[in-house]
């Protein structure tokens, strides 16, 4: 009896590594885990953040600009549509088109190196201003945050890249087809985290 | 588990005994040297926000998990591949 229960058991297991769409939901599965952990960063920075906003102290400090709510808000829009772009390349891979996956990564990465654009282009304007990383407390939150987010972004626009670039064929291999949908994952993670901060740092 | 590793655990189970009165010392001093500022609100407003997002993370992969395995069983799973 218990040699049989253990024959099935390595038959299950054997059938599991066989089916590709079982490896596909466990690398997902992995990626969300990984995941949950980048949350949980970005939480406890948030975390840190509200304790220091909430405490009574003048928010933003004596003679510190304002945070650019329109520029931040248009940059969300942007992350936004990136996120989008990946989400319409993942459903190319799931029909089988190759070009429309290709074309979406590369929109993907494009928007992306364009938020990044924007961040740098923000982060210029507000140290002209006067408000670098070591100035107040405000400031020093502010590029915690918005520097770590960012760190997240370059490596998702080098991961879509890389992937674009290897994307050449007129079919997509089972083992880049899981990459992909890791990738995803993590593209739609790193917007989400942004849409967070924002309200949290320009909102609130 | 090994008759090594269950040993070490009923050993360090009396400390379990003596360390509850030590943090709820260093729990009182702190709140108390929190509610006396104003950092006593954003204190609790941070812990809130971490207990929701904490709450709201693992709820979510135990969502994705369930409907995993139930999809996995579900016979009218069509073959991928």
């Amino acid at each position: 009896m218990a040699t049989a229960a253990t024959m099935t058991t390595r038959d299950d297991l054997e059938a599991s590594h066989d089916d590709p769409g079982h490896s596909q939901d466990n690398s997902r599965l992995g990626a969300l885990i990984f995941l949950m952990a980048g949350v949980m960063f970005f939480a406890g920075l948030v975390g840190g953040f509200v304790v220091l906003r909430f405490s009574g102290i003048t928010w933003p400090a004596p003679g510190m600009p304002h945070l650019p709510v329109r520029l931040a808000g248009f940059n969300t829009v942007v992350i936004l549509l990136s996120s989008l772009a990946m989400r319409r390349a993942v459903r190319a891979m799931r029909t089988l088109d190759a070009v429309g996956l290709r074309r979406g990564l590369v929109l993907a990465a494009a928007l992306g190196v364009a938020f990044l654009s924007l961040q740098a282009l923000q982060w210029r304007r507000l140290l002209a201003l006067g408000l670098g990383p070591a100035a107040t407390t405000y400031g020093s939150t502010f590029y915690l945050l918005t520097g770590a987010h960012a760190l997240h972004a370059t490596s998702g626009v080098i991961w879509l890249l890389a992937i674009a670039i290897r994307q050449r064929e007129l079919w997509v291999p089972e083992t880049r087809r899981r990459g992909i949908e890791v990738c995803a994952l993590y593209w739609h993670f790193v917007g989400l985290v942004w849409v967070g901060l924002y309200f949290a740092l320009y909102l609130l | 588990m090994s008759r090594a590793v269950t040993k070490s655990i009923l050993a360090a189970l009396p400390l379990l005994a003596v360390a509850p009165g030590v943090a709820l010392a260093q729990c009182a001093m702190c709140s108390s040297a929190a509610s006396a500022s104003k950092v006593g609100r954003g204190l609790n407003i941070s812990i809130l926000f971490m207990l929701a997002i904490l709450f709201l993370t693992v709820g979510g992969l135990v969502l994705v998990v369930v409907r995993q395995a139930r999809r996995a069983h579900d016979p009218r799973r069509p073959v991928e591949g």
